[in-house]
């Protein structure tokens, strides 16, 4: 996760810096103030990025070395497909919103052969031959959020820059599920246990992410002024953000990571 | 008549050819008249011999026009022939089919679809080459004993009258199932028939529409049709067989096998997966011949003909299947009364399909076994797409052979497709691999610790209380905006 949060960093960073390397002062130059601007109350934002949930963590903490989550799909990210509606609720200094989103993430891999071991605990996923390629098992998250979101977008309204720094928190409530080969949610005992408990349910937890949008009215200013008097979208950007969400309870499907997209305001 | 669209006759021996868009045919009824005129309006002499004279003369004018007088006497016997016909043939009309009943199964023509009907006529046509099944066919008809010399041809098969009204005497095109003298016909036709007369051309030919018709006439050389005639549908073609893409591989309980179709252009086409315990690597019955070990569903033909082989195995395999196969041995007592008496009716086709056996499919759709003519003992699936599919239900450490068959709309069957051997073997998922290392989630929607619980209540009024904040602020600062907004204005 580190390496994933440097790559996240310099991605950022990048980003920025091409941002600010823009002809702003000859976009300035060349654009007239606009003289119209459609009301402007929402704003939709298309986002993937890569996440690898925290399952292992919680062994981590207990001080054990079990990595059920890494022992069957390795240390890879699958893509996190987001979607986020936003309503604007005041513009002054920026503007404040709030919103909801959406996500969908699912992963699947070679189920373990159990092989002769007695203690479920000592099966081996090590290796194609502890692997069954014809069983699999896959985990499912759906991510669900309620946000309030600032977006400082003075210095792209006042002053040209194109750029708009943001921020957003709120509440994460993530359905989660595993399924085994046969496609059915797993059912399974724990240890010393007489129920057999199903492999799904809804984690409650918190999320934080801050970010960068890049304004792209300023490459084509009357491709933006067309698009707002056709079809009232005020701006649309590009962006990156960094996203911590925790999970308030286990199994731990939250993640720090970094997410881009494109987003119109309208 | 003369040659070419517009003719005058000048002679009883000659045609003159008239240009286009003169008036002929006035002129040739004038000439007429004028000729008739001629000879009223003669002087009256009353010697014999003026009027022998006027009779030949009238005669010979009259001889030129035979051709006309014939092509008139010709029409009138044209128009007035088959009416005289008619009049004078029986009122014997076909009221209804009322029933075809099978050995072992009626079917009501008043109820029943179309496709219920062919349906019906093939899933026979497997009977037919041993012509072992017989049909009964009942047709309600309009009696007429008055005439007793005509008689009546019920007959099977496509264009069975030819140009002059003659049954077509070619048994591979049409088949005369029944026949009578109509004067003796004081009730409803009845007649048997073997299925194979019902299919005129053999018992295994493309798909094509047949009929069975009633014909009524002296003799088969010229007859009548009578309708309404009962249409079906025959198809004994089997579709192309699938393709087998890959090993299959054993998982939990379940095994993964992968097919493709063998052609692309067939419709109406599903496949039938069979699953066949093995053991010490050998099928593990029921076999059609217990000393041969052929196993039921080894080709198309011994499905059809399974009749005494399945009553004749049945209690061992349904017995051996019971105690381990888990893919199918529900259905396979259901299914063997269908099996044993070659053809099952609807009501019996509705009820095979409850009886769902324990293996399913699972590829986004899942099937249940409701085979007519593969032994439904190794059916595991039914309506399955081509793909890679997970059979479940399945027994661990069991070693199973898979097969898949093609069954077109008419219950045509490939030659089955040897998918491969596997056996299905324990495994770990992701929940069972996390809860037997000691993970502490327990799945479930609500919160899971009562600290978890306040602490996401208290995210959420606070996040309530900030978004009311937030409307009720914006709401305002729209109302002040509004406000000054008017004062300018």
């Amino acid at each position: 996760m580190k390496g994933q949060l440097r790559r996240a960093q310099v991605a950022l960073l990048s980003f920025a810096c091409g941002a600010l390397a823009l002809p702003l002062t000859a976009a300035r130059a060349d654009t007239p103030r606009r003289s119209y601007a459609s009301p402007q109350s929402f704003a939709l934002e298309l986002k993937l990025g890569p996440y690898s949930p925290d399952l292992d963590s919680e062994f981590a903490s207990k001080g054990t070395t079990a990595t059920p989550f890494a022992d069957l799909f390795g240390g890879g990210s699958a893509v996190l497909w987001q979607t986020e509606f936003d309503v604007q609720l005041w513009r002054g200094f920026g503007s404040i919103a709030i919103g909801g989103s959406a996500g969908y993430y699912s992963k699947a891999a070679a189920a373990c052969r159990q092989g002769d071991a007695t203690d479920p605990a000592q099966v081996s996923c090590a290796g194609s031959a502890n692997r069954v390629s014809g069983d699999s098992t896959r985990l499912t998250l759906v991510p669900l959020a309620a946000l309030l979101i600032y977006r400082f977008d003075v210095l792209a309204d006042r002053l040209n820059v194109p750029l708009v720094p943001y921020f957003k928190g709120g509440l994460n409530y993530t359905l989660w599920w595993m399924r085994n080969g046969s496609g059915s949610v797993s059912t399974a005992t724990p240890p010393g246990g007489t129920t057999a408990l199903r492999g799904q349910g809804g984690n409650l937890g918190w999320q934080l992410a801050g970010g960068l949008a890049l304004r792209l009215d300023a490459l084509e200013p009357s491709a933006a002024r067309r698009l707002d008097a056709d079809y009232g979208v005020n701006h649309s950007y590009l962006f990156g953000e960094l996203v911590h969400v925790e999970s308030k309870r286990l199994p731990d499907v939250g993640d720090t990571t970094f997410s881009a997209g494109i987003a119109f305001e309208f | 008549m003369c040659p070419g669209t517009r003719s005058e006759i000048t002679s009883p021996s000659g045609c003159r050819s008239i240009p286009p868009g003169s008036v002929a045919a006035p002129q040739n009824i004038r000439s007429i008249l004028s000729s008739l005129r001629l000879a009223r309006r003669a002087p009256r002499r009353r010697d014999d011999q003026f009027i022998a004279d006027r009779v030949l003369t009238l005669v010979a004018r009259l001889g030129r026009w035979w051709p006309l007088g014939l092509g008139c006497l010709a029409a009138f016997a044209g128009l007035l022939g088959p009416a005289a016909a008619q009049t004078s043939s029986s009122t014997f009309a076909v009221k209804q089919f009322r029933e075809v009943r099978f050995d072992d199964a009626t079917l009501d023509l008043a109820t029943k679809t179309k496709l219920t009907t062919e349906t019906l006529f093939n899933q026979v046509r497997c009977e037919c080459t041993a012509d072992r099944r017989r049909v009964r066919v009942e047709i309600e008809i309009t009696t007429d004993r008055s005439n007793t010399t005509e008689s009546y041809f019920v007959v099977a098969g496509a264009n069975c009258l030819d140009s002059e009204q003659r049954i077509v005497q070619d048994a591979n095109q049409c088949v005369l199932v029944s026949s009578g003298r109509i004067g003796n016909q004081e009730t409803n036709i009845v007649f048997e028939a073997t299925v194979r007369q019902l299919m005129p051309g053999g018992c295994t030919p493309d798909r094509k529409s047949l009929a069975l018709t009633v014909y009524v006439g002296q003799d088969q050389t010229a007859v009548r049709k009578l309708e309404p005639a009962l249409a079906y549908e025959v198809d004994g073609k089997p579709p192309t067989a699938p393709v087998k893409s890959a090993d299959p591989s054993g998982g939990e309980n379940l095994a993964t096998v992968s097919f493709k179709a063998g052609s692309t252009s067939e419709q109406d086409v599903r496949y039938q997966l069979l699953c066949a315990r093995l053991v010490d690597g050998a099928i593990a019955g029921p076999w059609r011949s217990t000393a041969s070990k052929t196993p039921i569903f080894s080709s198309p033909a011994t499905a059809c003909s399974t009749a005494s082989a399945s009553s004749a195995d049945a209690g061992v395999s349904s017995a051996a299947l019971t105690s381990g196969d888990g893919g199918a041995a529900d259905g396979g007592a259901t299914d063997a009364r269908a099996l044993d008496g070659g053809i099952a009716d609807a009501r019996a086709a509705e009820a095979r399909s409850d009886a769902a056996v324990a293996a399913t499919v699972s590829d986004g759709s899942s099937g249940s076994a409701s085979g007519l003519l593969e032994n439904p003992l190794y059916v595991c699936s039914d309506s399955v797409a081509p793909g890679s599919l997970s059979i479940t239900g399945l027994t661990d450490g069991q070693a199973y052979r898979f097969y898949v068959v093609a069954v077109d709309r008419a219950g045509n069957t490939s030659a089955p497709v040897d998918l491969g051997t596997t056996t299905p073997v324990a495994t770990q998922d992701l929940w069972e691999r996390y809860l037997a290392q000691g993970g502490k989630a327990r799945g479930g929607y609500g919160c899971a610790t009562a600290a978890h619980t306040r602490g996401g209540v208290t995210l959420l009024l606070v996040g309530g209380a900030l978004l009311l904040l937030a409307l009720a602020r914006g709401q305002r600062r729209s109302q002040r905006r509004a406000a000054r907004q008017g004062r300018r204005g």
